[in-house]
């Protein structure tokens, strides 16, 4: 498994207990997931995501950081392939 | 992400950035609005870019995001009195209030003067607007808020809320205030109470409706890291 997968079944577990696993059972998700759209998440759950997301990475993933750079649309149109890119982008910089 | 069990309630509070230390920045508190509000209007708008230079921390109000649903308790004084004990362990701090948010922001620095260094409002509610309005300004409505509306008195505690006056803000005292308003918002006339009640305050009219934090994002981040900063000048 590559350490892509690996990110994504975390983020994919976290998003479980964040929404409750019964809220997922229909859904498949995957890279082009878009949380908005596909997921329907309110944005206080994306909050609780997040931190979800701290406190397995810490510091190493900044989420409100990568917000911070975006403009609303892409917020508005992010895809789970999105954030675990940003992740995987991250864990990959702190290992150099 | 921190549930917070608070005068029997259960809040939901999110601290962004370092937290507070002695002798650093002063923490920035951010209040959402009522109805679609959350600790999310703040995450997803200016707290991110804010977080960089100071301990930021955002909370979801009684009824709203994550925090536990009462039957009433919506009132300003209220949650003026939730602030102050969700914020208990900080030393002073900046507060940031849309909305609602921001008329809780006025009655709690009235009330607790030591507590409370600067005060930013964004788009407040401060001039005569009919709670029904005021529902139709904060736009779609979630099933949360849906709840919110029909099984709770937020309501008839909005209706029943005094507005803040010329007077509640001229006891502010010498309290740095900025203030922002959006020249769609049905509460655009709050510029100019805000304007006559404190002279030295600094009032801004943004292109963008009530939810000036999404439409104005990029005018208001820079606006109010600015005014935080001139406490450092």
């Amino acid at each position: 498994m590559t350490e892509g997968q690996d990110v994504l079944g975390e983020v994919v577990a976290m998003l479980v207990e964040v929404v409750g696993e019964d809220f997922l059972l229909d859904v498949e998700v995957g890279p082009d997931t878009t949380f908005n759209r596909d997921l329907a998440l309110e944005s206080i759950e994306f909050v609780a995501l997040a931190e979800k997301l701290q406190g397995r990475y810490g510091d190493r993933v900044d989420l409100p950081a990568f917000i911070a750079g975006m403009d609303l649309d892409e917020i508005m149109n992010m895809t789970v392939g999105d954030l675990v890119a940003h992740i995987g982008s991250r864990l990959g910089a702190a290992a150099v | 992400m921190a549930l917070v069990c608070a005068r029997g309630v259960r809040f939901n509070v999110v601290d962004l950035g370092r937290p507070a230390a002695p002798g650093g920045p002063a923490p920035l508190v951010m209040l959402h609005g009522l109805f679609t509000g959350s600790a999310a209007s703040w995450f997803f708008t200016v707290a991110p870019a804010l977080a960089r230079a100071r301990p930021v921390r955002l909370l979801d109000w009684r009824g709203h995001g994550l925090s536990e649903r009462t039957p009433g308790g919506y009132d300003a004084a209220t949650l003026a009195a939730d602030l102050a004990a969700l914020t208990a362990d900080l030393p002073p701090f900046a507060v940031a209030g849309h909305s609602h948010g921001a008329t809780v922001a006025v009655r709690f620095a009235r009330t607790a003067p030591g507590r409370v260094t600067r005060l930013v409002l964004v788009d407040p509610p401060f001039a005569d607007v009919p709670a029904a309005d005021a529902v139709a300004a904060a736009g779609r409505l979630t099933p949360r808020a849906t709840a919110l509306l029909e099984r709770t008195s937020v309501l008839a505690d909005l209706a029943a809320e005094p507005a803040v006056t010329e007077g509640d803000l001229r006891g502010l005292g010498g309290l740095p205030v900025l203030a922002a308003v959006g020249t769609g918002s049905p509460y655009r006339p709050a510029a100019r109470l805000v304007s006559r009640a404190l002279p030295a305050a600094r009032v801004h009219e943004l292109a963008g409706g009530h939810d000036l934090h999404v439409a104005a994002r990029a005018r208001l981040t820079p606006l109010i890291a600015d005014f935080l900063e001139e406490a450092h000048a």
